[in-house]
């Protein structure tokens, strides 16, 4: 009887933690099911792509980091991308993205600043970086910009899932901006936008670029 | 203590894991933060009905915050050091708040020298975690004090 007691106990105090994780899981499974992933193609995705990086001891994110780059600023205009990204990044080429306002400032989403204002050239510290044009009229080009200062000070997290107007990252304000005009920029059908995914559209056109792409 | 301690630093991971995931599903996330609040609130009521002092449970809580309390230690430090620039650690920080992510996300959008609410309530969230399960702890000792009134009364 004391035995049983105490195994009830013990179960007592492990159910919670037994419920989440079978909730995880469940939710997990879902996601993955709703977007059909399976064990086939998984790798070829960013979540693949990421556990491979990790795995291989590369934690880089967007913070501007590498040998620097020369990429030609000139041509830029309101509305354009700027992406940056460098050499250990853990999902892709790319790590950080904003769009261009005007005046030598973009606007990103960033961790300490949430949804922010930052100067170009900070895109000149990566590794590589490019500057991206929509293929859409200027008009909605200045619109996109106006859309994401209006989401100025919310909440950055870098693993930000594609639904969703509470929490952004760096690359899902400019996809969500350019989506709610009829611009899908997202190539990689997957549950992130990445700034690869971008730089692969069909709907932009490569401006100008710097480095190892 | 340390039993306690260990099964809340757990349930911090795998919460963060299924509030993450629910934020998929807009507005699935602010339940999920919610019932992580309540089962907050029910645990450190179960340890005071086990005769746990709510000084008891709030040093359970203080070890179950530990990797909170070191990322952002570590990060003010580097903030302190190096300016403020964003470190590692301020990653690792709001990855193990993430249970809160849905509440913060709710704050209005402003700033404080520069730098939005959310992030600054980050450094202070695992000392607010600790003093509310200390207040959950509380309200279980005066329910129950009431209780004993009532019965002396009748």
């Amino acid at each position: 009887m004391f035995k049983k007691t105490y195994n009830t106990r013990k179960v007592r105090r492990y159910h919670p933690l037994l419920l989440v994780f079978v909730a995880d899981l469940i939710l997990a499974l879902l996601i993955m099911g709703i977007n059909g992933y399976n064990w086939q193609n998984t790798s070829s995705r960013v979540m693949g792509q990421s556990i491979k990086a990790l795995a291989q001891g590369y934690f880089g994110s967007g913070i501007p980091s590498g040998r620097g780059n020369e990429l030609d600023l000139s041509d830029i205009q309101p509305g354009d991308i700027l992406l940056g990204g460098y050499d250990g990044a853990t999902y892709g080429k790319f790590t950080h993205a904003a769009i261009y306002e005007g005046e030598g400032i973009a606007w990103q989403g960033w961790l300490s600043s949430g949804v922010s204002q930052v100067s170009i050239e900070r895109f000149r510290y990566y590794d590589r970086a490019c500057i991206l044009r929509v293929n859409t009229d200027s008009e909605n080009r200045r619109q996109a910009v106006e859309m994401v200062a209006g989401w100025d000070g919310q909440l950055f997290f870098p693993l930000a899932f594609k639904p969703g107007d509470r929490v952004w990252n760096c690359t899902k304000i400019i996809w969500e901006a350019y989506r709610r005009l009829g611009v899908d920029l997202d190539s990689g059908d997957d549950l992130w936008i990445t700034p690869d995914n971008m730089y692969r559209s069909p709907r932009v056109s490569v401006i100008a670029q710097s480095g190892d792409i | 203590m340390f039993g306690n301690a260990c099964r809340l630093l757990m349930f911090n991971v795998l919460f963060a894991v299924l509030v993450w995931l629910t934020t998929y599903f807009p507005g699935l996330d602010l339940l999920a933060a919610a019932a992580f609040l309540y089962v907050l609130f029910i645990w450190s009521r179960r340890m005071a009905g086990d005769d746990m002092s709510p000084s008891g449970v709030m040093a359970t809580a203080f070890l179950a915050q530990l990797p909170g309390l070191v990322f952002s230690g570590i990060a003010l430090y580097s903030w302190w050091r190096y300016g403020p620039l964003t470190s590692y650690f301020d990653f690792a920080l709001q990855m193990w708040h993430t249970p809160f992510l849905p509440l913060l996300s709710l704050l209005p959008p402003i700033r404080i020298q520069g730098f939005p609410l959310y992030f600054l309530l980050g450094y202070i969230l695992s000392p607010l975690y600790i003093m509310l399960m200390g207040l959950f702890a509380r309200t279980y000792l005066q329910g129950s004090g009431n209780r004993v009134k009532i019965h002396r009364l009748s």
